[in-house]
């Protein structure tokens, strides 16, 4: 029972010791009377006596998504390990996961639900909460809900979504729908989704890739830290030793990163310049004929030219014999000689060093080190490239790479994620009537697929979320009014570029109900407040993740009793949710639920738990069912899977994909036709030209340069002179998905983070910088962009090169708890990036610029 | 005799009564408090006469603000927190009180940690109240087992905590109803500990 449902029940503990002083008083015999506690009925052990056991669940700190375990004695949890049956991380866990322990028992962890007071919102506005019981809550939201239906306004119900498991369909997808509104929004554009446009425009994969690094002779890591996060940290961080043994590794970074510090080489690039070193390496990579002609093929014997000339454009095709025959005969690629002609022929080593800082030798020495390791070498691109204003084609231009060295897709390569067998839950068409229907046709808030911003999701113009351009949405009513919101595991005023926008959003939404563990900014905003199970300890779900080779579904499960009277976001709140819109006339979202039938019993759920339960044996089934195995383990049935943890798939197929491509070509597009299309599609669907397109959405390319990948000036913000410092972003090994800074060990261990210190939020500059500003080790500075500023202490580091200022993601919580927040609801500790990043954009796919996004300038105070 | 039957009667009384003032308030939170307060005498009259007399919804805010969060906890409710190297919930000594109820068979079944401040007052009620019930029955020595798992109980777990946890609620709170109970209940552990009659004594 709840606290507060105790409390109201309390009359009868109250009732008794009053009766207990009355009976006294006529002689009879004192019983204490119990409210809280109650007499053991004897038959189960004490949970103190009961023995320790491993069991087996998910950590979702960041998103490699590891299987792990958690000791459990006395009902409490006490250590984390790896999960040893897991092929992708194999036993091995990273630091982050055992920050969990102290977010699970942490002090200001939301413990019951709870309702705003305070009419008004605001930063400066203490929201003036007060305890009110689940059933009170739910029917808040459910009343809100209502009035929507009753109204035909239901496009004006917004749900958003942070962090998930594969559950989020519940209540993302299905609840939105059946309520009746397109604006489901999810939290993708500000995580890493440009860092798929560079893979899908070439080889048709939109997703994150494995790295096949025991197999590798050289790794070049492309604003990637694999080390400290993502993506499958505890593998990559387990196994790299044996790769250093066998591989050259090269990182690209303009700041000194955790893997930089166990890598042969580093290219402390200028920011933003990142096209121009991968377009160069290039034009290196085919100018030195070290491209992998397994893959990529050669020029035809007879033609009159065999090699790449710098500067001198290569004809297509030749006559040879009477017939017109290509110059360059492709095996699995495309477009290879429209490349180098639109783009590649100039763009030298020398070129390439006048833009990108880097000693010429630095840039050939790489180039042919991966030539020469090819195709056992592989350009690991990460989100530093690619969430870039331009960034598209920075990150298209490094992951083309791999289709020259031959890496896509093979060994000691580049791979995509194996294959897996989950199942999704039933459809909500037919639950759907018509008020839903006609709310659903509206246009979504994000705006995406306005001609501003294609986000091109898989080829598709509008159908990648545009997160952060929802706070302009919000505020300026455009497509319409929000009125209702709810959401779950984020905290999108602080996660989001240039923050205040999005305090201004929320204040505009009249009723908000934030479903959480922890409260933060975006909850001082909120009306109603749930608290949730914590995902790694209390919550039943599943994620997929792929590394070594592999691809795992792990569980996240129920280990421990929660202490609290939490419920799961992505379950139990909507299934309780459905039963108050049920209560109101309108039970098409319950009746829905009641069809995800416990598979191994038949039996509909009738309540949130076993309806949570039900839904997670459903998605997974055949995998745990001996009857449905189709690949990969073999459980003997729900029991053993769930007790194991965790299911692998089949060894990965290299080269299966050769030729078979999700492209427009089904090659490796040099030339993206894929690209083309996409751009074309948009742009006739905004009756203009993909030269218009590319204008709106601040790129410079013009006619064919725009589907290959180029290299684009970057687009930052601030002027030089004013501002002579660019901003680095990059994120820490010990945050867990942005909310690690209320633990102890954080702060206490912040120096994990090359070049931070512990117990300190610091902006780092070069000691060159440092010593023209006067500045030294641990003053207080001010770090000033064209659209907001924070305050932090000084750090001078060689790691950081000179002309930018790097600072890490995740201090500068004004509202989070006792440690994050320095004075609480006015002064965080440290400072927020997001409080200086300007809210712009990789239109072309929809994220939201971090990287090389804006100048800075620092002063003293 | 008659000195400890009194003694233990108070002290059952006096930590129900404050186990209940640190529930959630709920709307018919005055009412509850009077009810409790009411075995209590004099001790409790001030408070149920703030309970009476401040609005329900500023004493709601303050609970949230001092007890709950949720941001910052300002008078964090648990043992543990106090007790323990960087504070956190379900420590070490949390699973120690848990232990102190199963051996009498009890179990929380409070959504909170087993030393949160309603369960562990609610425990010492209970064991004045064995000790008041026992000696009523004839069994002293029982009693007195009693009376002295209740100090061992004060000594290890509430009371090495119970004085801070007052203190926050003093410096933070905003009602002056908190302020009171904090105030109020300081002084009755003092006394308690006094006058806690052991066999040994």
């Amino acid at each position: 029972m709840s606290v507060l449902e105790k409390s109201l029940t309390r009359k009868s503990f109250v009732k008794g010791v009053a009766a207990g002083g009355a009976i006294l008083a006529g002689g009879s015999v004192f019983a204490p009377t119990l409210c809280a506690l109650a007499q053991s009925d004897g038959g189960t052990s004490p949970k103190s006596a009961v023995k320790g056991e491993w069991r087996s669940t998910t950590c979702q700190g960041c998103t490699s998504w590891c299987a792990v375990q958690v000791y459990v004695q006395g009902g409490r949890a006490t250590k984390i390990r790896g999960n040893p049956h897991s092929k992708v991380n194999h036993g091995n866990c990273c630091v982050r996961a055992h920050l969990s322990l102290q977010q699970v028992y942490d002090p200001d962890r939301l413990r019951m639900p709870l309702k705003r007071t305070n009419p008004k919102t605001g930063v400066g506005e203490d929201p003036g909460f007060v305890p009110i019981s689940w059933d009170e809550a739910l029917g808040m939201i459910a009343d809100r809900i209502m009035d929507l239906r009753n109204n035909n306004e239901t496009h004006k119900y917004m749900l958003m979504r942070g962090r998930y498991t594969y559950m989020r369909d519940i209540i993302y997808d299905r609840m939105t729908k059946i309520i009746g509104s397109p604006n489901n929004i999810s939290h993708s554009a500000i995580c890493a989704e440009a860092e798929k446009f560079g893979a899908f425009y070439t080889e048709g994969l939109w997703d994150y890739r494995q790295y096949d690094v025991p197999n590798t002779n050289y790794i070049l890591l492309w604003g990637a830290d694999p080390l400290a996060a993502n993506r499958q940290v505890s593998h990559y961080t387990n196994v790299w030793g044996q790769v250093m043994d066998r591989a050259t590794i090269a990182v690209v970074d303009p700041r000194f990163s955790a893997s930089a510090g166990k890598a042969d080489e580093w290219l402390p690039i200028a920011c933003g310049q990142d096209g121009a070193l991968a377009v160069a390496i290039a034009h290196i990579l085919l100018t030195e004929g070290l491209w992998n002609k397994e893959f990529v093929g050669d020029f035809h014997s007879d033609s009159p030219v065999q090699a790449f000339t710098a500067g001198a454009i290569i004809p297509e095709d030749f006559e040879s014999d009477g017939s017109t025959v290509p110059t360059f005969q492709e095996k699995h690629t495309h477009g290879l000689l429209k490349w180098w002609n639109l783009e590649l022929k100039d763009k030298t080593a020398e070129w390439a060093a006048e833009r990108t800082g880097l000693p010429v030798e630095q840039i050939r020495r790489v180039a042919v080190g991966l030539g020469k390791a090819a195709p056992r070498a592989m350009v690991w691109v990460g989100g530093g490239p690619a969430m870039q204003v331009r960034g598209g084609y920075s990150c298209m231009a490094a992951h083309a790479l791999n289709g020259l060295l031959g890496a896509a897709d093979n060994v000691g390569g580049t791979l995509a994620a194996n294959k897996v067998y989950t199942q999704a839950f039933p459809a909500p068409d037919d639950f759907m009537d018509a008020v839903a229907k006609a709310g659903k046709a509206h246009k979504k808030i994000d705006q995406r697929g306005t001609k501003e911003f294609p986000a091109m999701k898989k080829g598709k113009p509008g159908s990648a979320v545009v997160t952060n351009n929802t706070a302009d949405g919000i505020i300026n009513e455009d497509p319409n009014e929000i009125k209702v919101a709810i959401a779950y595991f984020n905290n999108f005023n602080f996660s989001c570029p240039q923050t205040e926008r999005w305090h201004r959003a929320l204040a505009k939404i009249p009723f908000m109900a934030h479903l959480t563990t922890h409260a933060s900014e975006f909850t001082w905003f909120a009306d109603v407040v749930l608290p949730c199970s914590h995902h790694l300890y209390e919550k039943w779900g599943y994620v997929k993740s792929h590394g070594n080779g592999y691809r795992h579904i792990t569980m996240n499960q129920r280990v421990i009793d929660p202490v609290w009277d939490v419920k799961t976001d992505e379950t139990e709140i909507p299934w309780l949710l459905a039963g108050k819109l049920a209560e109101r006339g309108f039970t098409n979202l319950l009746d829905h639920y009641k069809q995800y039938k416990d598979p191994e019993t038949g039996k509909t759920p009738s309540n949130d738990e076993e309806f949570a339960l039900y839904a997670l044996k459903l998605a997974t089934q055949p995998l745990w069912d001996p009857a449905q195995h189709k690949g990969g383990d073999k459980f003997n049935g729900w029991e053993d899977f769930r007790r194991t943890g965790v299911w692998n798939s089949d060894p990965y197929p290299y080269r299966k994909r050769w030729s078979a491509m999700k492209t427009k070509t089904h090659k490796f597009e040099f030339y993206s036709e894929t690209l083309k299309a996409a751009l074309t599609s948009h742009a006739e669907k905004h009756a203009t030209t993909v030269d218009d397109i590319l204008a709106t959405t601040k790129y410079l390319a013009r006619g064919e340069q725009a589907f290959v990948p180029h290299y684009e000036e970057p687009f930052i913000w601030g002027d030089a002179q004013e501002y002579p410092f660019i901003h680095v972003d990059y994120k820490s090994r010990l945050n867990r998905e942005g909310r690690s800074a209320n633990c102890y060990w954080y702060s206490e261990f912040k120096d994990l983070d090359p070049g931070d210190e512990a117990w300190s939020d610091v902006a780092k500059l070069n000691p060159l910088d440092g010593k023209k500003l006067g500045i030294k080790n641990g003053d207080d500075i001010k770090v000033i962009s064209p659209t907001g500023s924070l305050t932090c202490k000084a750090k001078l580091w060689e790691g950081v090169r000179p002309g930018t200022v790097a600072k890490c993601y995740g201090h500068g919580h004004w509202a989070y708890g006792r440690v994050a927040a320095k004075q609480f609801g006015k002064t965080p500790t440290g400072g927020n990036n997001n409080d200086l990043i300007p809210a712009d954009y990789e239109r072309l796919s929809g994220a939201s610029a971090y990287y090389g996004v804006t100048r800075v300038k620092v002063v003293k105070v | 005799m008659e000195n400890k039957h009194t003694g233990d009667l108070v002290r059952a009384n006096g930590y129900a009564f404050f186990s209940a003032c640190f529930y959630p308030p709920g709307d018919s939170f005055t009412t509850d408090i009077e009810n409790a307060g009411n075995v209590c005498g004099a001790m409790a009259e001030d408070i149920r006469c703030l309970a009476r007399n401040t609005d329900v919804e500023d004493i709601k805010r303050d609970y949230v603000r001092l007890f709950v969060g949720p941001f910052k906890t300002l008078a964090p409710p648990c043992g543990s927190l106090y007790m323990e190297q960087d504070g956190c919930f379900m420590g070490d000594s949390s699973v120690d009180v848990q232990r102190w109820y199963e051996e009498d068979g009890l179990t929380n079944t409070l959504h909170e940690p087993p030393d949160h401040v309603i369960v562990e007052l609610e425990y010492l009620h209970f064991l004045a109240g064995q000790a008041l019930r026992t000696a009523d029955d004839g069994r002293s020595d029982q009693a007195d087992r009693y009376r002295e798992r209740e100090q061992q109980f004060l000594s290890l777990h509430f009371a090495r905590w119970a004085m801070a946890f007052a203190n926050n609620i003093e410096t933070n709170a905003e009602t002056e109803f908190y302020r009171c109970v904090a105030r109020i209940m300081s002084h009755f552990l003092k006394e308690s500990a006094i006058h806690l009659p052991i066999a040994s004594a």
